[in-house]
């Protein structure tokens, strides 16, 4: 009987329609996920090439022997984690970039939103305005280091700074050579946000013109008197997602800083000395032990340690202001 | 389908067009014809010209036979570190240049050239010549030399009624008083006192050596204490310029104005020639005393072989006819590109520019009161040392004798420790 | 009536205080362009004189001429710098275009997963993978090779969101014209989605050159040889050297930053629509 019955039924899915159907599924199944991969295989193979595989390779140089070579031979465990952790150079590294992240961060979303904010005031010449603030983006770290080391901050009285104190019968200050007082902040924090403020200007700007007018309007029935209280109730709440995505990307490109202390800080004869041992972030320390030293092994260790504590320092941050991603 | 396939036909050939062709650069030129390969490196001079230069000793060379094939690179950047990871990796070029130091010796990565010199070693500087020999074998052919002088401006001494300075105190002096304005009246480099050569002139004008031929520490005295002190107070004086944006190894700072006095080097000359015509002149750094010596620093820079390269015939057949037989390409070399002190007294005597006042001052210095910097015991740790030492009475206020005996120490255990690894025997 | 007085008043002083504010903000934020022109126009001794000179006595063009001069580093400099930025934005567009459409209108079980690990490379910074794509970089024989600095930097995740975003709030009904038309995937997108995607592919294939043109650390990881410098290499490299020609080296930045003030002005509006785009991250 049942085998009756299972021939009948084996004979209905045999039928020639639904075959046909399934056929066809199958085919545009197949179709669809050739033409998926020919649009996103491209993408898809340069990231793994380019990404993937570093990752992966950065891991094994970590725990290998990998002086001078980028195959290591020898499988060393912790030792490279525990040379660079135990190098000082690269502890005050740390240190050091920790504390540039924690006076950048706040400076740019000062600037740019206080830019942003004055733009927005005034009537006439706005666009003006933002072209100035944001034209410094066509200058890259190394023209922008160039005018600050040599003219802006130069140690003598030919130096622009220099000179404007002389006016006030101040000797000229060792902008970037001085250890005490540590000058250099000043050269290496104002370089960077010359450039970056702009941008970020234009975001808060963005997020500004997305606040609908009517809020304005009802806040102002609710009691609200003047621009301060504007700003503290409404404004500043609002743009709360801007500040977040400021901040995040701030801080991240605060921690792999590298160009400016390079070139402002750097000398000569080589990129280990001079005053570069005044102000190191790790990506120079990093940079220093992958080609100079040829040490690829400590070098990919330092990464590792290096994205770990910008992934804490994100989190922290995210905590800090309560964002939702 | 078949649009994606040409598409991805497309990319596949630009990327590959990319990483082969026309795209890499003038890269080096492969293997040709069947020659040897020789590598050669060399550091970035900065000087215009250098960079052909090489290229073109090289080029000759290969024009003029067919069993060699030099290649040439420039090395920018650091080029000590690159060189010292290279021959570690066991990966170095075939023909290099070094200043004079034990480290690559010591280590065995250079090949002893005695054999290259022939006749022509007499003409050769013996300081030099000693400056890479090591247990009675010589380990490359000296190139160049150089030396480094103290410049000052004849109109702004004279204007301030001041003489060039012959001892420490002097100099301090005439520092204080040509300071006037925003001009300073010396500049040392932007490290101050210490600086690179600076800590070894301080030992040296007492009358003192660093090390001795052997390696002993010989300044562990009281005449170092003193050298200290006064140089603690040339530092603290206030008159020495700082933060220039060019260091002491470019003569701006003096050529602007900026200040009286520079300590810069020979390969300075051209370029205060030109700006200044006849307002300078130069003096050895002062003696400390009347107990004590002028002194000044040489070091040069020396054409050594890999001894691990696998065709080090040909790479000393290449050193040999360039730095020991093609004299034309040497006198170029050590007279054309910026001043440098030539290592053969027949280039010596055949260029009468070197006779004059005031490149005489400079070719005098080297054999009256030039001490050798570096040598086969001393290493970067080694000065660091002294510069530390100096670094902290100057800058610290410590006390000078216990800052030389620290360092002292150190330097002794350097060259123990270098002696004992030595794998060169 | 009194009271719109008083508020017309100090709402005068107010924006009074703001223009000036502003005025000497914007002074204060173009005084970098000021100083570096100032050194490329003047001499040695203008540039190092110990009492700033504000305009040189003589226009020193002849500065601009010695960036030019045989054995300058920084023709074939710049010349790198344009072949790279160049051939960066094409294949970026190109590559993070399809990716992003593919991901935005074709069917795929997979798709959000793809798309989740692409956003996940994102997270990684530049830092934890330079030395190992150096590795990766050396291994395929493009040290010292334009090639070299090209090729990893053109898959932008950044720009596929971007399009993909774009994409998916492309009206469909054009698409479906397309295909009634009898288009392939890849037809309707060459004929009919990518061009009207040109305010997108504008933006960022200005702010793809700018920084690409901008770039350092990886063109001067990859660049080690001379010859294959981008004009940041050089220009850091002269910076310094052993002996630098002040008003020539800023000489050599002004004429680095020209392409990019250019550039910025005729497309100033779609890269400030860009950059608004990015801020939706």
């Amino acid at each position: 009987m049942s085998s009756i019955s299972k021939n009948a039924s084996a004979d209905l899915e045999k039928s020639p329609e639904s075959a046909k159907r399934r056929n066809d599924y199958k085919k545009l199944r197949r179709r669809n996920t050739l033409t998926f991969w020919s649009f996103v295989g491209p993408m898809a193979l340069g990231l793994l090439v380019f990404v993937g595989i570093p990752i992966v390779w950065g891991i094994v140089l970590s725990f290998g022997n990998a002086q001078t070579t980028i195959t290591p031979t020898k499988f060393v465990g912790l030792s490279n984690y525990i040379q660079v952790l135990s190098d000082p150079q690269f502890r005050s590294s740390m240190i050091l970039v920790a504390i540039f992240a924690i006076i950048i961060v706040p400076l740019t979303l000062a600037f740019s939103l206080g830019l942003a904010l004055l733009v927005n005031e005034v009537k006439f010449g706005r666009g003006f305005f933002r072209t100035v603030f944001f034209i410094p983006t066509a200058c890259s770290y190394v023209v922008a280091s160039a005018i600050w080391k040599m003219s802006l901050f130069n140690g003598t009285s030919s130096g622009f700074m220099n000179t404007i104190l002389g006016w006030f019968g101040v000797e000229p200050i060792q902008w970037i050579s001085a250890s005490t007082p540590p000058w250099y902040w000043l050269v290496l924090v104002t370089v960077r946000l010359w450039l970056q403020v702009g941008l970020y200007m234009i975001l808060f700007t963005a997020g500004l013109q997305d606040i609908p007018p009517e809020v304005y309007e009802a806040g102002r029935i609710d009691g609200i008197r003047n621009k301060f209280q504007e700003l503290r109730y409404i404004t500043l709440p609002l743009l709360k997602n801007t500040t977040i995505s400021v901040s995040l990307l701030c801080l991240i490109g605060a921690f792999q800083a590298f160009d400016e202390f390079y070139n402002v800080l750097g000398s000569a004869s080589g990129s280990g000395s001079g005053n570069l041992s005044l102000a190191m972030p790790p990506l120079v320390y990093l940079y220093n032990m992958a080609f100079s030293s040829q040490n690829y092994g400590v070098g990919s260790a330092g990464a590792f340690i290096l994205t770990i504590v910008i992934v804490i320092f994100a989190l922290l941050q995210g905590k800090l202001t309560g964002s939702k991603k | 389908m078949k649009l994606t396939k040409k598409v991805q036909c497309a990319a596949l050939a630009v990327l590959l067009g990319l990483s082969g062709g026309a795209l890499s650069g003038c890269g080096s030129s492969s293997s040709s014809d069947g020659r040897i390969e020789v590598a050669q490196w060399y550091h970035d001079y900065g000087e215009d010209g250098t960079k052909e230069a090489v290229k073109k000793y090289a080029e000759e060379f290969n024009n003029s036979q067919d069993k060699i094939h030099v290649t040439v690179t420039v090395v920018s950047g650091d080029y000590a570190s690159k060189l010292n990871a290279a021959l570690l990796a066991g990966n170095g070029p075939d023909v290099f240049e070094s200043e004079p130091s034990g480290e690559h010796i010591l280590a065995g990565h250079v090949a002893p050239v005695d054999d290259l010199f022939g006749d022509a070693l007499s003409d050769f500087n013996q300081n030099n010549i000693q400056a890479v020999t090591y247990k009675d074998k010589i380990y490359g052919v000296p190139m160049t030399d150089g030396d480094g002088l103290l410049y000052y401006r004849k109109s702004m001494l004279q204007a301030a009624g001041v003489t060039p300075p012959t001892t420490l105190d002097e100099l301090i002096a005439a520092s204080k008083k040509l300071t006037t304005g925003k001009v300073k009246g010396l500049f040392l480099g932007n490290s101050g006192c210490t600086q690179d050569h600076i800590p070894q002139l301080a030992v040296w004008s007492a009358g003192n050596e660093i090390i001795d031929s052997d390696g002993n520490v010989k300044f562990n005295n009281d005449r170092t204490v003193k050298a200290f002190n006064k140089m603690t107070q040339l530092c603290t004086s206030g008159s020495l310029l700082q933060g220039a944006s060019t260091d002491w190894y470019d003569a701006t700072a003096f050529t602007s104005g900026q200040t009286a006095m520079q300590w810069a080097g020979q390969w300075s000359l051209p370029s205060v020639q030109e700006a200044l015509g006849d307002d300078f002149g130069v003096v050895p750094w002062p003696a400390l005393d009347d107990q004590g010596q002028p002194a000044t620093w040489y070091g040069g820079w020396y054409s050594q072989v890999n001894a691990a390269s696998k065709n080090i015939k040909a790479a000393k057949q290449f050193v040999k006819w360039l730095w020991v037989d093609n004299k034309d390409a040497q006198k170029e070399w050590s007279t054309k590109f910026g001043a440098t002190a030539p290592v053969r007294q027949s280039i010596i005597d055949d260029t009468p520019a070197l006779n004059k006042e005031p490149a005489s001052v400079f070719m005098e210095a080297i054999k009256k009161y030039g001490h050798l910097s570096g040598g086969v015991y001393w290493s970067t740790s080694s000065m660091t040392a002294l510069s530390t030492a100096l670094g902290n009475v100057v800058n610290k206020g410590a006390d000078a004798k216990t800052e030389i005996e620290k360092a002292a120490t150190t330097i002794a255990n350097n060259i123990e420790k270098t002696k004992a690894e030595a794998k060169v025997k | 009536m009194k009271n719109r007085h008083r508020i017309s008043a100090s709402r005068v002083v107010r924006q009074t205080l703001i223009y000036l504010l502003l005025i000497i903000l914007a002074i204060i934020f173009l005084v970098p362009f000021y100083v570096m022109l100032r050194n490329a126009l003047s001499t040695k001794a203008e540039v190092t004189s110990l009492d700033w000179v504000w305009f040189p006595k003589e226009l020193q063009w002849q500065n601009f001429a010695e960036v030019f001069e045989d054995g300058s580093i920084f023709p074939q400099g710049l010349l790198n710098s344009a072949v790279i930025s160049v051939i960066q934005i094409v294949l970026q567009l190109a590559i993070s275009a399809a990716a992003g459409y593919g991901l935005a209108r074709v069917p795929y079980r997979r798709r959000n997963l793809v798309f989740a690990a692409f956003l996940a490379t994102m997270m990684v910074p530049t830092a934890v993978t330079f030395v190992p794509s150096f590795a990766v970089v050396s291994a395929l024989g493009w040290v010292s090779t334009l090639a070299g600095i090209i090729v990893p930097g053109i898959f932008s995740v950044f720009s596929v969101f971007l399009f993909r975003q774009f994409f998916l709030d492309f009206p469909d009904e054009l698409e479906e014209a397309g295909r009634l038309d009898g288009l392939g995937p890849w037809g309707v997108f060459f004929r009919i989605v990518l061009p009207n995607a040109k305010g997108i592919t504008v933006a960022l294939g200005a702010i793809g050159f700018i920084n690409s043109w901008n770039a350092f650390l990886w063109p001067l990881v990859v660049g080690q040889d001379e010859h294959s410098w981008t004009v940041q290499v050089a220009l850091s490299s002269y910076l310094n050297s052993y002996s630098v020609d002040f008003p020539v080296l800023f000489a050599a930045a002004v004429t680095s930053i020209i392409p990019l003030v250019i550039l910025f002005f005729i497309f100033q509006r779609h890269i400030v629509e860009g950059v608004k785009m990015s801020g939706m991250k």
